[in-house]
């Protein structure tokens, strides 16, 4: 990969001024930015040579995250494709097809060897040498392994590229894994943005830092960026007071759920999954899960879904008010799913670990154990 | 004779790849493989059934909504628990929405690229000032050299027969449909927490308390993406139709239509869902109905031991083998599902008929009108064609944007008289199985569960283009779409869009398509790829 990027942004004969300017406001809201930002946006894109040129595989996947992206409320989707970047190659939006598809490959390999953006989108299946996967008969490990070694920088969107996703639940039949741990790059080297699916908002943010300031953005020890992973959903919830009360939904269409209590007694991932959703939320900010009395699957979180099955039921380990007597604040809470995340072992969960149960990737239940024939 | 190969084909969820044979211009014979496998049914087994719905929803991230609400039909089965009508009307509205953003996709994104000379709309004279500035924008776009995803398209096919103005308009709709397609998908998320990915309709009810507030917003979106429908793309299929007249005859497949039915009534009949359940066999012309009993799964010409073919979904059981291209053997990843032995067409086309032979009043009045304004009155017959999956999908739009309003007001008379229910409080049986008839945007769609000892033992699903993309049956007939490729005139063996044509009007979605599972040893076989 080429260690130095070049900073770029859109040609812009065809977006006036006043449109510009209002991209870049709007982009400078998204980095949490001052508006004045707003106006150097908008003269980087103004002043690049040509829009950075994107190429986006779609592994193994389902093309959820394609489809997140595109539901993007501002800037809209016509405006990323046509306006900000250079969609070369996207399976799924391009018109060509077949040869003409694979030529569109060559040729932003060919031509933007070391500056264009690789986005990858699912898993590497890795069983039967890669050939689960193939594309223009070639297959999905050899493409990424080309495609990535190439870009200036590889970001991978959503679950499955992470950490083999849900292409990887276990007992994981393709042998799945996750972009970086398949081609075997180094830590640093991936910028990831775990979640089934990514949140557009937190794609385009990380593109847009990298276009402007010609850098990666700070990343924690698994390659997530902070400015979107660096809290707990736990901690920016909304319904973070219900929980430090102990008012508690302990059954879908209760009273309790009525009035928007917290969700952890049927299952809310919040206290152990770190992203910003409660913040930016989902589709153009209209929503997202707990607001709508589903509690947080952890689908951004590492080991999304193996470690966080049974879906609807609580996260062992933490410690609850008003239950079993034990109190805590919503800091220690946090502080002990931060260690369990970042180290893998918290003072609270010893007991949990020593049992076999939310250890380090595995299961609440281990998912791959026979069910005993029914005997009569 | 001449063999082409396409592969990667783009603007569809997934991998495929179809070969097809050309003689004297003409498409002789097709193949077609389903390219990836990911073993979904595995990853469900020894689960929490209630897990299911939300890992299904993964299988495609496309249309995850209908995946989801077969996964909880399924299991609601086994419960032997009805949701309450509240909950009722939210899914449909969140189904309604999903339904929406699919067929404004695929008639502008996916689709219509195949009719739509991007190139030629530059030389367009508009004379009004929209057109004018859309034009601007393009011609500097196409100034820049950075063509992205319009780069290397078949621009210039004699194939394409849209005069510049009206590519030029159709050009702007689809910039337009970019955001109309997002808006759509909002509408999921008000309800339904965020798209892609419902989060509420969880077996027993949904988890979503409706406000005077998301009402609202639902009714005020929802009007806006109504209002669009039947301004723009009601009247782009009117308008670039006509010059497309010879596609009414082209592509028809094997002449039998399947459709299990989607949007529940208050009654739970799926023979009066808003698109009921229903077949249609051989040209007949008349509805029979359908029975998931009869469906089996051929799997000789399938990556799949021979020896678990045929099998109902139920029992379904496989064990896939090393992928080794063979067309005169195995050659592709989906099995060969059947309905009484036949191959069915699934899709808007199969259900928008259902519902005209079952005498749907606005179904009937909209499928008349495409007739009458493309010049064609009275002629059904010509909608079981390419032309028709087209106007199928606008049809089906237009009838389900209605629907969703008087939906709406359904749950709001519910909520005046005071019926607040959202949840039918249920347990999971130790034993149960239960199966789930759906359809997706692209066509019918089926869950099956079995459950032991209260984790899942055995998930299969038969979705829609497992149907329409699937290789030749045991006895070597043809799936869907190889039969709808034979008979398509090829202009140009180096620039096959006839064949995409062909291809994208069944909307393929293959991560939808493979699945596998072997109950018995819950293991995947791995082998050596044979050089």
């Amino acid at each position: 990969m080429s260690d130095t990027p070049t900073p770029s942004g859109p040609l812009d004969a065809q977006i006036s001024r006043r449109e510009l300017l209002a991209l870049g406001g709007r982009i400078a809201a998204l980095l949490c930015l001052a508006p004045s930002f707003g106006v150097r946006i908008a003269d980087a894109m103004a002043d690049a040579a040509q829009r950075p040129p994107v190429v986006w595989l779609n592994l193994s996947e389902c093309t959820g995250c394609t489809e997140s992206f595109i539901k993007m409320g501002y800037p809209t989707a016509a405006s990323v494709v046509l306006e900000i970047l250079s969609i070369d190659y996207h399976e799924t939006i391009m018109a060509p097809s077949g040869h003409a598809a694979e030529k569109s490959l060559a040729d932003a390999l060919e031509h933007h060897a070391g500056s264009y953006i690789a986005i990858m989108e699912g898993a590497i299946p890795m069983a039967d040498n890669g050939s689960y996967l193939r594309i223009g008969g070639r297959t999905g490990l050899d493409i990424a392994r080309e495609v990535c070694d190439k870009a200036a920088a590889v970001i991978t969107v959503g679950s499955c590229a992470f950490g083999g996703g849900i292409a990887g639940t276990a007992p994981n039949p393709s042998q799945a894994m996750g972009i970086k741990d398949a081609l075997g790059l180094p830590t640093g080297s991936v910028i990831s943005l775990p979640g089934c699916p990514v949140n557009p908002e937190w794609l385009l943010a990380v593109v847009v830092q990298y276009l402007l300031l010609g850098k990666l953005p700070a990343l924690d020890d698994l390659g997530r960026p902070t400015m979107i992973y660096g809290e707990l959903i736990h901690d920016l919830c909304e319904r973070r007071a219900h929980f430090d009360a102990g008012r508690f939904v302990e059954q879908f269409g209760s009273e309790e759920a009525k009035l928007g209590y917290c969700l952890y007694r049927v299952g809310c991932k919040g206290p152990v999954t770190h992203a910003n959703c409660p913040t930016v939320k989902w589709n153009d900010r209209l929503s997202w899960c707990v607001s709508r009395g589903a509690p947080c699957m952890g689908c951004a979180e590492a080991n999304f879904p193996n470690q966080f099955q049974p879906f609807y039921d609580p996260v062992p380990g933490i410690p609850i008010p008003g239950f079993d007597g034990v109190e805590t604040t919503a800091n220690q809470v946090g502080m002990a799913v931060g260690v369990l995340t970042a180290a893998g072992v918290g003072a609270h969960l010893v007991a949990r670990l020593a049992t076999g149960r939310w250890g380090k990737g595995q299961p609440l239940e281990d998912p791959t154990a026979e069910i005993p024939e029914e005997t009569s | 004779m001449s063999k082409i190969t396409i592969d990667p084909i783009t603007r569809i969820e997934g991998h495929l790849g179809v070969q097809v044979e050309i003689e004297d211009g003409v498409v002789k014979d097709a193949w077609s493989s389903g390219n990836l496998f990911r073993g979904f049914e595995i990853m469900l087994r020894g689960k929490a059934p209630h897990d299911a719905w939300l890992l299904t929803q993964r299988i495609c991230g496309v249309c995850p909504v209908p995946h989801g609400h077969a996964s909880t039909l399924s299991l609601e089965d086994s419960f032997a628990t009805t949701p309450p009508d509240n909950a009722r009307i939210i899914r449909n509205l969140i189904e309604g929405a999903q339904f929406l953003h699919s067929h404004i996709l695929w008639f502008y994104h996916l689709n219509g690229l195949d009719y739509v000379d991007v190139v030629s709309a530059l030389s367009a004279e508009p004379t009004g000032k929209y057109l004018q500035g859309v034009q601007a924008k393009l011609k500097a776009f196409v100034g820049s050299g950075q063509l992205g995803p319009f780069a290397n398209g078949y621009w210039g096919h004699p194939a394409y027969k849209l005069p510049p103005e009206v590519n030029l308009l159709v050009v702007a709709h689809y910039l337009e449909a970019l955001e109309m397609q997002a808006k759509a998908s909002h509408l999921v998320a008000i309800f339904g927490g965020r798209m892609p990915m419902n989060m509420t309709s969880v077996p027993g009810g949904t988890t979503a308390t409706p406000t005077v507030a998301d009402i609202k917003e639902f009714l005020f979106r929802l009007k806006e993406v109504k209002t669009w429908i039947s301004d723009v793309m009601v009247q782009d299929l009117l308008a670039a139709g006509p010059y497309y007249l010879d596609w009414a005859g082209l592509g028809k497949g094997p002449g039998n239509y399947l459709s299990w039915g989607v949007f529940e009534d208050a009654t739970g009949n799926p023979k009066r869902r808003l698109l009921p359940r229903g077949m249609v066999a051989a040209d007949a012309l008349a509805i029979k109905y359908p029975e998931e009993a009869k469906v089996t799964e051929h799997v000789h010409r399938s990556w799949y031991r021979d020896e678990t073919s045929r099998l109902n979904p139920a029992q379904g059981q496989t064990e896939p083998v090393s992928p080794v291209l063979d067309y005169d053997g195995k050659y592709s990843w989906l099995k060969a599902p059947r309905l009484d032995g036949m191959p069915m067409e699934v899709g808007p086309l199969s259900r928008v008929l259902v519902a005209y032979l079952a005498d749907r009043s606005r179904v009937k009045q909209e499928v008349d009108g495409v007739l009458s304004a493309l010049g064609v009155p009275g002629q059904v017959g010509v909608l079981l064609s390419v032309v028709g999956r087209m106007a199928a999908r606008v049809v089906e739009s237009v009838v389900i944007a209605e629907a969703m309003e008087q939906w709406v007001n359904d749950l709001l008379e519910n909520l005046a008289v005071g019926n607040t229910d959202l949840y039918s409080a249920h347990t999971v049986p130790d034993v149960g199985a239960g199966v789930g008839l759906w359809e997706a945007p692209r066509g019918a769609l089926a869950h099956w569960n079995e459950i032991k000892r209260g984790k899942i033992s055995n998930y299969q699903c038969v979705v829609p283009t497992t149907w329409n993309s699937s290789p030749r049956d045991d006895e070597g007939v043809r799936g869907p779409m190889e039969q709808a490729l034979v008979g398509i005139p090829i202009e140009d063996p180096a620039q096959p869009l006839e064949v995409l044509r062909v291809i994208h009007s069944f909307d393929p979605c293959i991560a939808c398509a493979v699945h596998v599972i072997d109950p018995v040893t819950n293991q995947v076989r791995t082998v050596q790829a044979v050089q």
